[in-house]
C-alpha cells in the first residue's frame, strides 16, 4: 500500500487517486465544513477525498494570494480546513505560525509577531474571511499544481515554552519536515496503511502536525478533522468500519477508561504516544487494555522525533534512534547530542537538555531534564530529585514542582496525595502535612529551597501533549486562599413552618473582614452582613435572580468577634424580595430587605 | 492573647506570605525558626526588614541577642515593646 506515497514538497504537483480519502469528518454538527455527502469511504459518507481537498487548497490560496501578509498566525480545530490553510499558504511561499493553544494572552501576544490572521480564533483577533465554497476552475487547480513548494525556506513557526517558561518560535522548512516524515514511512508505514488516523492530541504542535497531518497527508492515508477528547470517542469512529491508528499521549494513555469498546478495540491497529515519556507500567496497561502495544516517541520541538520505543512485558525497552538521526552522549553534561536529518543543519551536533545513559547497544534511557535544575533563592535544586524524593513519602501519589517568582524566588508544590495522604489531610489538616512533607524533603534539601506552598489536587494540571502546562499549574498559586474564614461558622439551621431560614452563626474571631475594620475595635462591616444574607438566601432558597436593590436597611447594633448571632431569612418569591433580621440575645443587630432583579 | 503579640502574628503571616495558617494557629511561645512554624533563613531577613519598617528597631545588635529576640512571638514582643520604650 505504500505507493501511493508522495513527499511533502511534491504534495500538489504528483497525481493522486482522485477519490482516495483524505479525512473523515467527525463533526457530524457543523454544517458549514465543505463537504459533499458521497460512498468514498468504508459504509461513510462524511469523507472529504484528494479532490475535495485539492479544491479547499486552491479556494484558500486565491483568497490568501490577494494579502500581501508573508507571516500568518495559524490557528484552526479542523485539521482537514487547518491543512488546507497551511498548504495554501505554502504553495505561494508564505509562512505559517502556529500557536499551540488559542489562550487570549498567547494570542495576544502574536500580534507583535505576525502579519495577519487565519483560521478560527475564537473571535479573538480578525481573521482573513473564509473563501466561498464555488468549485474552482481548472486554471486554479492547474496553477496550484505548478507552484513548487520551496523545500530549504522556513515556511513554518511553531510556537512552544522555552527553556526558560517563556514562549518561543521554532522554525521548520518544508526539507525538514519531509525528512521526518519520510522516517516516519520507513519505520511504520505498513502499519498506517489504510487506517483512519484518530488523536487525542492537537496539531497545533508539532507531533500532532506530523502524525495526524503531514504523514497521513504523505501516505495516503484519511486522517480523522477533529480531536478525540476522551479515548471512548473512537468508538464513533470506528463504528464507520475503518481500521484505526491512534495518536495519543501519556495523558490519555495513562488514563484508559475502564469500559472501552469491544469493537472499536478490535479495529486498533497502531497507537502512538509522545510528548513526555509513557511510564513503563502505563505502557504496559495500554498495552493489556487496548490489545496493542504503544510505541512511543521521543522528541522536541527543537529537534523533531529523535527516538523510539516499543514496551514488552518480557524487558524494559531503551530509546532507539529513528533512521537519519545519529546520538551520542555529551560528557561532562551527560546531555544527549544528536545529528538529525530532521534539523536544518544536519552535520553539526546539537546538545540537548536531557540526561541520559547509554547502553552497549547505543540504546539510551532517559534520566530526566538537565534544565529543572533551578536556583531556589540562589542555591542549585533540581525539581526532578525532589519530585522523586516527594514520590517516596508515603502520602505522594504524583507531584509537580514549579518555580514561583514571587517576593522570594520559591519552589511550590501540586501533588496528588495517596489514600494514606487523604486521609492525613482530613483528620489533621493541611498545615501538619504540609509540613510532614517538607520534613521529608529535609532529608536531601536545604531548609530555604523547600517548598513553601502546596497545593493537593485530583490530578497534576497537563495538556493534552500529556505536558505539564505551566500556566495551569501556575494558576494554581494565583490569589493564595487566604486561611482566613469568609463566612461565619454555621452552628444550626432550622425552617420555619411559613418557611423561613434560622441560622445559627458563630462570628470567628479570625474573620477574613475584622482586618483593618478597625485595628483597636474590631466590628463586622455592614456590607459583608448584606453578603452573608445574599450567601445564605442563594443557597437555602435556590435562587437565580440577580441583585438589584437593598430596602429599608438598618444597623442597630454592632457584631463583635467570636459572638452568637441568630439570622433570620424570609423569601417572598411574588414580590422577588429577601428579608433579613440579624439578632442575638441582646436584641436586633440589623434588618432590611434584598430586592432581586426578576429581569434576569 | 497580648494585642502586640497579635499583631507581630499577623505582621509574620503577611510578610512572609505564610499559606494555611492563621493567628490563632501561632502559639506565643512555639518556636518560630527551624522547629515549630517552620521558618528559614530567609524568612528572618525578611522579617528583620519589616520590624525595622514598622516599629523602627534595629537589627544591628550581636547576633546571640537576635536570636532570642527571634525566638518566638513572646520574645518578638518584648523586644519590640523594648524599642518602643525607648523610643519615647
Amino acid at each position: 500500500m505504500t505507493k501511493n506515497v508522495i513527499p511533502i514538497e511534491k504534495l500538489l504537483s504528483d497525481q493522486r487517486e482522485k477519490h482516495s480519502p483524505v479525512a473523515l469528518r467527525s463533526d457530524f454538527h457543523d454544517q458549514h465544513s465543505g463537504y459533499h455527502e458521497k460512498c468514498s469511504g468504508p459504509h461513510d459518507n462524511a469523507v472529504l477525498d484528494w479532490h475535495d481537498w485539492l479544491n479547499n487548497v486552491a479556494r484558500w490560496r486565491q483568497v490568501l494570494e490577494q494579502h500581501d501578509a508573508q507571516r500568518w498566525a495559524l490557528y484552526h480545530e479542523d485539521a482537514s480546513v487547518f491543512s488546507a490553510i497551511l498548504f495554501a499558504l505554502w504553495s505561494l511561499g508564505k509562512t505559517a505560525c502556529l500557536p499551540g493553544n488559542c489562550q487570549p494572552a498567547l494570542i495576544a501576544s502574536l500580534k507583535t509577531e505576525v502579519d495577519a490572521f487565519v483560521g478560527d480564533f475564537d473571535g479573538l483577533v480578525d481573521t482573513l474571511p473564509p473563501p466561498s465554497t464555488q468549485t474552482v476552475d481548472a486554471e486554479q487547480l492547474a496553477a496550484l499544481a505548478h507552484a513548487p513548494l520551496d523545500s530549504n525556506k522556513i515556511l513554518l513557526q511553531i510556537y512552544t515554552s522555552g527553556s526558560s517558561g517563556k514562549p518561543q518560535l521554532i522554525p521548520k522548512s518544508i526539507g525538514q519536515l519531509s525528512a521526518e516524515v519520510g522516517h516516519l514511512q520507513q519505520l511504520w508505514g505498513e502499519q498506517l496503511a489504510s487506517t483512519l488516523v484518530v488523536a487525542t492530541v492537537s496539531h497545533q504542535h508539532i507531533y500532532g502536525l506530523l502524525f495526524r497531518i503531514l504523514w497521513p497527508l504523505s501516505a495516503g492515508v484519511c486522517f480523522d478533522t477533529h480531536t478525540c477528547k476522551y479515548l471512548e470517542d473512537i468508538k464513533l469512529r470506528a463504528d464507520k468500519g475503518w481500521a484505526l491508528a491512534l495518536i495519543s499521549s501519556p495523558t490519555h494513555l495513562s488514563r484508559i477508561p475502564t469500559a472501552m469498546d469491544e469493537t472499536a478495540l478490535k479495529q486498533l491497529r497502531c497507537i502512538f504516544s509522545s510528548g513526555a515519556p509513557l511510564k513503563r507500567d502505563d505502557s504496559l496497561l495500554a498495552n493489556e487494555r487496548l490489545g496493542t502495544a504503544v510505541i512511543e516517541v521521543y522528541g522536541s520541538t527543537e529537534t523533531g522525533g529523535i527516538a523510539w520505543r516499543q514496551q514488552s512485558p518480557q524487558m524494559a525497552a531503551l530509546w532507539q534512534a529513528m533512521p537519519g538521526v545519529q546520538v551520542r552522549i555529551d560528557t561532562p553534561s551527560e546531555c544527549l547530542e544528536l545529528r538529525s536529518e530532521h534539523l536544518a543543519d544536519s552535520v553539526t551536533w546539537q546538545l540537548t537538555p536531557d540526561r541520559v545513559r547509554f547502553d552497549a547497544q547505543g540504546q539510551f534511557a532517559l534520566l530526566g531534564r538537565a534544565d529543572r535544575i533551578v536556583k531556589a533563592e540562589g542555591k542549585r535544586t533540581s525539581l526532578d530529585e525532589m519530585e522523586a524524593t516527594l514520590l517516596q513519602h508515603p502520602a505522594v501519589d504524583a507531584v509537580r514542582l514549579l518555580m514561583l517568582e514571587g517576593k522570594r524566588t520559591e519552589i511550590a508544590a501540586v501533588v496528588v496525595l495517596s489514600s494514606d495522604g487523604a486521609s492525613t489531610l482530613a483528620s489533621q489538616g493541611k498545615r501538619h502535612l504540609n509540613e510532614a512533607l517538607r520534613k521529608h524533603c529535609l532529608q536531601r534539601f536545604e531548609r530555604p529551597v523547600l517548598p513553601r506552598r502546596w497545593r493537593y489536587v485530583a490530578q497534576l494540571p497537563v495538556n493534552s501533549q500529556g505536558k505539564f502546562e505551566r500556566q495551569a499549574l501556575l494558576k494554581l498559586f494565583q490569589n493564595p486562599p487566604t486561611s482566613q474564614p469568609r463566612l461565619p461558622t454555621v452552628l444550626g439551621q432550622e425552617s420555619t413552618a411559613s418557611g423561613d431560614i434560622h441560622l445559627q452563626l458563630h462570628i470567628p474571631e479570625d474573620l477574613l473582614f475584622f482586618d483593618g475594620h478597625f485595628d483597636k475595635v474590631p466590628i463586622l462591616p455592614g456590607v459583608v452582613q448584606i453578603h452573608w444574607v445574599d450567601h445564605y438566601a442563594r443557597q437555602s432558597f435556590s435562587l437565580t435572580e440577580g441583585f438589584l436593590r437593598l430596602e429599608s436597611i438598618k444597623f442597630k447594633q454592632i457584631i463583635n468577634p467570636g459572638q452568637e448571632i441568630t439570622l433570620a431569612l424570609s423569601y417572598d418569591p411574588a414580590k422577588g424580595k429577601i428579608s433579613f433580621v440579624y439578632s442575638s440575645a441582646t436584641g436586633e443587630h440589623a434588618s432590611g430587605r434584598i430586592v432581586l432583579d426578576s429581569t434576569q | 492573647m497580648n494585642e502586640l503579640e497579635r499583631e507581630l502574628k499577623q505582621l509574620i503571616i503577611d510578610t512572609l506570605e505564610l499559606e494555611d495558617i492563621s493567628v490563632a494557629d501561632i502559639d506565643s511561645h512555639e518556636a518560630l525558626f527551624v522547629e515549630g512554624l517552620g521558618l528559614d533563613s530567609i524568612d528572618a531577613l525578611e522579617l528583620g526588614l519589616a520590624l525595622q519598617k514598622r516599629y523602627g528597631t534595629k537589627g544591628d545588635a550581636e547576633s546571640e541577642k537576635i536570636k532570642e529576640h527571634f525566638a518566638c512571638v513572646h520574645n518578638l514582643a518584648l523586644f519590640v515593646s523594648s524599642h518602643q520604650n525607648g523610643d519615647r
